[in-house]
This record gives C-alpha cells, structure tokens and sequence, in this order.
C-alpha cells in the first residue's frame, strides 16, 4: 500500500542540464520508492544517462533539486553520491582484471586485504614484518566473512578467490552488485545490465533483483528493451527529447504503447518483410572450407562453408564468441584466412586486400561502432567518408565542399540527429553513430552487405530505421549477411538462418521451416553430438 | 574522477565537459613565461641580471642582424619541426630528425664536392642528393615499423645518435688541405645564394614544405588518412587504409624534409661540412611537433619561438657569463610546462575542506 506520506528513496525534481548547443534534460522529474525496480526507457540520446550521472555526480545539474530519503542533497562529486548510498553499475565494468573479486571489492571500501603472495610472504617472514602486516590487512577476515555472508543471503555464486578474468560477463556484474550491496548502497542505479548478458543470465539478475527490492533497496535500471519492463520492473519512467512523456506501471502498458511513447510515434516492431521475387539461386559470395585464427591465435572458424545468393538476407545466430566476429572479417577482407577460398561473384578474393573488398562493393557495418567503425575524435564530416575517399579524391586532391555536401545529404537522408556536420563522432548518440555508419556503408552501391550487429545498444526508433535500411538493400538485390544475437532480429529479418556454434555452422535451415527453439539449442551447443567431437592436439 | 585525501583536504580532479580555444592559447602563453622566469633564475645564479638577459635577447632579435639570425634559425627548425610534425598526425614519434639533417648534410657536401663542373646545377644536385638521403635514412624506421613492428622511437633515437658519429667521420673523410678541423669549402657553384645578411635558398624550401604540408593535411586524401590512422588506427585500417602506406609515407616525408634541412644548412649557411652542425634541432623539433599537437599554425609559432631561444641563448653566452646549455633548460622546461598546462587545463581541480559533512567549503583552482 503506498501512502502519500511515504518518503522516496530518491527523488528527482525539475533537473535541468544543458551542454552547448543541447538541453539533455529539461525539467525532469524522477521518484523511486524503497524496495522498487524503476525503469528509465528512453531512445538512445533521450537523457536517460545524463540524468544518471547527475545523480552520481559526475555532471551537476544546472537547475533542480535532488531528494534522497526526503533530504535534500547537494551530489557535487562521484564520492558523494557514494556516501549517499548511491551505487552505479555501468555497462563497461569498474574492476580490475588482475585482482582477485575479494581485493576488488577492499580496493573499493579502501580496505586493505591480504594479497596473497609467496615472494613477499617469504619476505615477511624473513624480516619478521607479521606485526606490520598484519596491521596493514586489518578488514581482510572480516571483509571475507561480510561477503560471503552477502553472497550466500542474495545466493549469489561468486568465489570470493577468483581472479575477475576468469569470471564471464554475467559474474563480473554480480561482483559489482556485490560490491554496491557491502556498501549498503540503498539506490542502486544499473545502465543497460542485460545488454551484455545471455538470455538466461538476464534472467538470474532479474531473481538476484527481486531479492535486492525485499531489503528495501530502490533499483533504477536504464533499458531499451521493452518486454524486460514489462515483465519485471514495478514502474516506469519513459523520457524523450530531455523531458519526461510519462511515469507509468508497465503491467497496465504494453509493448506498442511503451514503444510509443519512447519515439513519439507508433513503431512497427514487426518488420514488412515482403517477399522480393529477387533471383535467390544467383550467389554474391561463397566460402569453401574457409578456417581463420583469432587475435589470440586460436582457430576461431573451421571448414566453414556458406553461400550469399543476391537479393537475400542470411542471418546468423549464435552466442557472442563463436567466431561470428571472425567471419564478418573474413569475409570483409580484413583477416586473413588459414585455410580456404572465398569467392565473390564467382572470382576468389581471398588474397586481395580490404581496400579491393570495398572497391568490389563488399561493405561492412561492424559490431563496435566506436573503436572499428568510426574516428570517434573526428568530425562527421570526416567520418561519413571513411573507406570511401577514393569517391572525393581527383588525383591527390580530396574536394572537401562535396564531402560536406555529401555529408550534410548523408545526415538529411539517413536521419542521423545531430546539431550540425561537424560535430564530432564521440558526441553523438549510440544511435545516430550507427545510422551515419550505416548510411556511409549503404550508399556506396555494395554488393554485398555484411552487418555484424547493427542494431545492439540502439534505440527502438532508430533499430526500425535500420532494419529497414536493410531490407530496403535486399529489394535492391544486395546480398546480406546479418549476424545479431537478438533472436527477433534474425527471425524477423532473415530469408536463411545459420547457426554458428564453437567456430562452426552447426545448423542451416529456411528461415520459414525452422523454430526458434532448435535454433536456440543449436546456439547452446545441446545438438552438436551427431557430428564427432573433435579431438584437441595435445600440448 | 579522482580524489586525493591530504589532511582535512580532499583534491578532486575531474575531466572539464567543455574545451576552450583560448584556454589551449594561454597554456602555450603560459609555458612559455614561465620558463623565461625559471631560467631568469638560473641566469641570476651566474651573477648575472635576468632583466639584462632578456633585454639583450629582444633587443637582438629587433636588431636587423639579429633579424635575419632568426630567420636562419628557423630555417631547419621549420622543415626538421615539420618532419616530426607529419609522423606525429599518423600518431609515430620521429626522433631522428638529427639522422635526417646530417644524412642530407653529408650527402650535400659529397655531391658539391664531387661536382665542380657542373655549374649552378650543382647546387640542385646537392639540395636534391640530400631530400634523398634523408628518405633513404628514414625509411629504415618506417620499415622496420611497418613490417616487424619495431618500436620506431628507439630506432629513431638510435639513428640520431649514431649520425652524430657518421657526421663526425664524414668530415675528417672530407676534410680539406692543412688538416683543418672542418670539412673542405665547397665549390662556390653549389653553393647557395644569400640576401639580407645570410638568408639562404633554405628560406624558400622552408615557405614551399611548410605550404605543401598545409596542403597535405588540408587538401588530399593521404593528409585525411593519416589524420584518421592517427586517431583510430584499428578502424582506419578496416577501412582499406593501407597501415604501410602510412607509416613508411610519413617517414619518407619526414626523411625529406629533414634531409632536405642538413643539405641547406651545409650549402646555404656553413658552405661546408662542419661536425655538430646541428645544435639538437632534431630534438628541439620534437618539441616543436608536439606543441603543434594538430595545428600546422602552432608548428610556425613554436619555430619562432624556439629559433628565438637559439639567438638569444648564443647571444648570451657572447657578451654574459652563461652557458648555452640554458637553451637546452628552457626547451626542456617550456615542454613540461606546456604537457602540465594541458593536463591542468582538461581536468579542474577542486580542493574541499572537509569541516563537516553537511557543510562543504568548495573553493576552484
């Protein structure tokens, strides 16, 4: 039962903040009750993250007040919002891969730990330094039964003794959450957890939650992905363009409506996804018994055999790490093969370099906008025509007032939202990034179009965008090849679907004749059995 | 975002939202005053006035002798500045604009020497032999880059150090009769033409690779990949950008344009080969490409100014008690100032006391 004199873990009024030329947030209110998993939909750019790290204290607002427990606060600094009780768990991790998760977590309390090191134990025997030392790892006991309490109450797996490298992504979270808890951090703030996360992992972060809230624990959770809300968050906070739309309980909205509300317009989730009367027997590109190595050196794709027919979209599912990025090289032009030939338009390519890739009409959209596919540092202008220069340059001379009329019709065409062409890459949003990215990579005629995750991290409005940037290719008779591990994607988008398992294609089907269930065993790996295992070189 | 407890004090440093173009203006103002005034203290340990020191310095530098001194000083810092200034767009550290500048010396002073029948057309011969020799010496590091991966500043440095030497050699190889301690004086035909007390056709190579390398980053397409290849090499070399073509085309470039600098100061300035000729201006152009950061402008003003320290500094050390070896103090100083400056610019520093929680006295630095 909620009175109206109950006080709000955290309050949010009228916050205001503006950065040249934008007003991130305009007015915001937020209200988050003890024990209450709030949601903060929002599209990519919408303010949901500034309005997080004016909470945290990394940015201070330029109007409006901030309520915790009833009192009003002043979070000039990240370590007040810590000492407030407030505790942020990004997307990108805040440990340290060397350390153990026990010495993480001291390293964060500023509580020294005992690291367990032979060479200097031997020296502190040596020069009987026990007395010292011993003074030195005073919470290390206690921490480690505090812990262990907090993992085994929340029935968290996690070994306070293992190196964070060894731990996958869905633990490293739980180290992190483990980390706010022993903090006793009453708001607990997550951006975008499941991102990064498989299916069933979301799902024991989404119980793990639910014990959190019994303590009384307010849980902001930032999300693009409407049916986590629905299923599980007590209320939602949905805002666009800086200002709140509205503050409603998901379970009385569903999808359509929430969709609506985030991009102010009805959003067709379900793609048209006619059928093209497109020659499908007429292959762009085809692989035989292709093998490649990873970075590490490890064989990372074995005998891969596919083919790319024209005017088709070939989806390729599977859990991250199994060798999808590799093959998005491969066939790109951009790592060199081990074993095997790819043939585009019927002549072996292999050989030649990323730059005659392009020339061909081979072009990429790749899984990290960031670091592979734009100079974050540069401006849009020159970033709309990485990899195409070639198409300004006369002689030596590059003509840059065509680039930036290119540049200005590339952002009118593709609808990159932006206050002008020469802002730069890092400033804009994750979205309109990949809608730049995907308009430079679309408009120079390729043939054969490979898209590694062009969707991920992006919001409902411009992920509708870009798929039908896609499809719009396939009428055009481009051959696609579409790697996601959103399983909606591939079934909504796809002519074929592959299943890559373990750098090989475990499975191969019509995208109408197969199931969502067989494709997601073969993506776990359950039905691999009927082929040998392969027997592992000894070392 | 960081903190630092001392005492009762918090330090907390955080990365400023926004960038000011004055701000960048100031820290280079600022660097270099206070380098000035540093070594204003280390003059006065000499027993001399810095007033007097700085005096002398401007005074000379107005003067039309001093004038033109400058312009000659800034003559091979302009083109060796440039040559670790373009490397440096790409993101690689030349440090062997030393290598560069003797290289083409040495082959400068070989071609004038071996070429005495030529006429005017020796001059050419010379200032060309050198660009090349330059490209021939930097395009070790590029390779070895390129290819191996090998680090290119310890190649680089390693190079500087060891024409030094080479250059020494070169000279008694080259000396003339008598046994002088110089090489022999070249042939009047290869060498160069001087107006205004000294200005030699180095001035107008300097005009013409500091109009180039504007051209280069503004106006072509190897400009804008290496602009690209600088900031994000991994997304650039996805993009077809040929990683070889850049590392060992900025070298070549580099190599140029420092050879090219040693063949003018060898036909233009000395008329021989002489040992040491080059008082660190590979180093000093380090200092100048990295003041430069992405501006071809700033790579002008830092010439001047370092070109300035050269005069003043062997004006000192003319009528004063001090040693020159304050030039290579304020290099070092104006460089540290300049790398502190920029990191105090892009973060603020809060100092807070801490009374009470509640109450929190924030004061800015």
């Amino acid at each position: 039962m909620r009175s109206k004199k109950q006080e709000y873990a955290l309050e949010m009024r009228n916050i205001t903040k503006r950065f040249p030329g934008v007003v991130a947030n305009d007015s915001i209110d937020l209200k988050v009750e003890p024990g209450e998993l709030h949601a903060l939909l929002g599209e990519n750019g919408a303010g949901k993250s500034t309005l997080m790290k004016v909470l945290s204290g990394i940015h201070s607002q330029d109007e409006g007040k901030i309520f915790i427990h009833g009192e009003e606060v002043n979070i000039d600094a990240p370590n007040t919002a810590e000492e407030l009780g407030i505790a942020m768990v990004y997307q990108h991790f805040m440990l340290v891969d060397k350390l153990t998760v026990l010495e993480n977590i001291a390293l964060s309390v500023d509580q020294p730990t005992s690291f367990e090191n032979p060479t200097l134990d031997k020296i502190a025997d040596t020069f009987s330094l026990d007395p010292i030392l011993s003074n030195l790892n005073y919470g290390s006991d206690e921490l480690r039964t505090e812990l262990n309490q907090l993992a085994s109450k929340y029935d968290m797996d996690v070994d306070l003794d293992d190196h964070i490298w060894e731990l996958d992504v869905g633990q490293q979270q739980k180290v992190e959450i483990l980390k706010a808890l022993y903090k006793d951090s009453r708001i607990l703030v997550l951006d975008e957890p499941t991102a990064v996360l498989t299916p069933q992992e979301s799902q024991n972060l989404f119980e793990l939650i639910k014990d959190i809230k019994k303590d009384g624990v307010a849980i902001v959770f930032i999300t693009h992905r409407l049916e986590e809300v629905i299923q599980h968050a007590d209320r939602t906070t949905v805002i666009r363009d800086g200002k709140v739309i509205d503050s409603v309980d998901p379970t009385q909205a569903t999808e359509a409506d929430l969709a609506e509300m985030m991009v102010g317009k009805e959003v067709i989730l379900d793609v048209d996804r006619e059928e093209v009367g497109a020659n499908t027997d007429e292959s762009v590109m085809m692989t035989v018994d292709l093998s490649a190595k990873n970075d590490r050196g490890n064989l990372a794709l074995k005998d891969i055999n596919i083919q790319i027919n024209k005017g088709e979209i070939v989806g390729i599912a599977g859990v991250s790490g199994n060798g999808q990025s590799q093959l998005a090289e491969c066939l790109a032009g951009i790592r060199e093969l081990e074993a095997g030939k790819i043939y585009f338009e019927s002549e072996p390519i292999e050989h030649k370099s990323r730059l005659e890739f392009l020339q061909n009409g081979i072009s990429l959209i790749p899984e990290d906008r960031n670091k592979f596919g734009s100079v974050p540092e540069q401006d849009i202008v020159q970033n709309s025509i990485l990899g195409h220069q070639s198409r300004f340059t006369n002689g030596l001379k590059i003509d840059w007032d065509e680039v930036e009329a290119y540049s200005e019709q590339l952002v009118e065409d593709y609808d990159v939202r932006t206050p002008g062409i020469h802002t730069k890459a890092a400033d804009l949003s994750g979205g309109n990034l990949q809608k730049l990215i995907c308009g430079r990579e679309l408009d120079n005629d390729p043939k054969l179009l490979i898209a590694n995750q062009p969707t991920r991290g992006v919001d409902v409005g411009a992920i509708e965008q870009i798929r039908q940037l896609i499809l719009q290719k396939r009428r055009e008779n481009v051959g696609i090849v579409l790697i996601s591990e959103d399983l909606d994607e591939i079934f909504q988008m796809s002519d074929r679907i592959l299943v890559m398992h373990d750098g090989e294609i475990v499975y191969e089907s019509p995208a109408d004749e197969c199931d969502r269930n067989t494709v997601g065993r073969y993506m776990a790996g359950e039905t691999v059995s009927e082929t040998p295992k392969e027997v592992k070189p000894k070392v | 975002m960081k903190s630092i407890k001392l005492g009762d004090f918090d330090l907390r440093i955080r990365k400023r939202e926004e960038e000011s173009k004055y701000i960048n203006i100031g820290v280079i103002l600022g660097a270099v005053v206070s380098s000035f005034i540093l070594i204003g203290i280390a003059i006065s340990s000499y027993g001399v006035s810095p007033i007097e020191a700085y005096q002398l310095g401007f005074s000379y530098a107005l003067s039309p002798s001093g004038f033109s001194g400058l312009i000659v000083r800034m003559i091979p810092l302009l083109l060796v500045g440039l040559a670790v200034y373009i490397p440096l767009r790409a993101g690689l550290y030349n440090v062997a604009g030393g290598a560069g500048i003797y290289g083409g010396g040495i082959a400068a002073a070989a071609i004038g020497l071996a070429t005495p029948s030529f006429g005017r057309l020796s001059l050419l011969m010379a200032l060309l032999g050198g660009a090349v020799a330059g490209m021939v010496i930097l395009a070790i590091p590029g390779v070895l880059r390129a290819y191996w991966d090998i680090n290119e500043i310890l190649t680089t440095l390693l190079l500087s150090f060891m024409f030094v030497r080479l250059n020494n050699y070169a000279v008694t190889v080259m000396r003339g009769e008598g046994g002088t301690l110089t090489g022999e004086a070249l042939p009047a035909n290869a060498v160069s033409p001087t107006i205004g007390g000294g200005i030699h056709i180095g001035l107008a190579i300097a005009i013409l690779g500091f109009v180039l390398s504007y051209f280069l980053f503004r106006r072509t397409a190897f400009g804008y990949e290496i602009d690209m290849f600088g900031d994000n090499p991994t997304a650039a070399v996805r993009s077809g950008i040929n990683r070889n073509k850049i590392i060992i085309g900025t070298f070549l470039i580099g190599g140029l344009l420092s050879g090219i600098a040693g063949a003018s100061e060898v036909v233009g300035l000395h008329g021989r080969l002489l040992p040491d000729f080059s008082p660190g201006y590979g180093f000093t152009a380090v200092a100048i490409a990295i003041i430069g950061r992405k501006n071809i402008y700033r790579v002008l003003g830092a010439t001047f100014l370092f070109a300035f320290v050269y005069i003043w500094g062997s004006r000192i050390e003319l009528l004063l008690p001090v040693p020159t070896a304050v030039i290579a103090v304020f290099e070092a100083t104006v460089i540290l100032f300049f790398l502190v400056g920029e990191g105090i610019v892009n973060y603020k520093v809060n100092v807070e006391k801490q009374t009470s929680a509640e109450e929190k006295e924030v004061s800015s630095v």
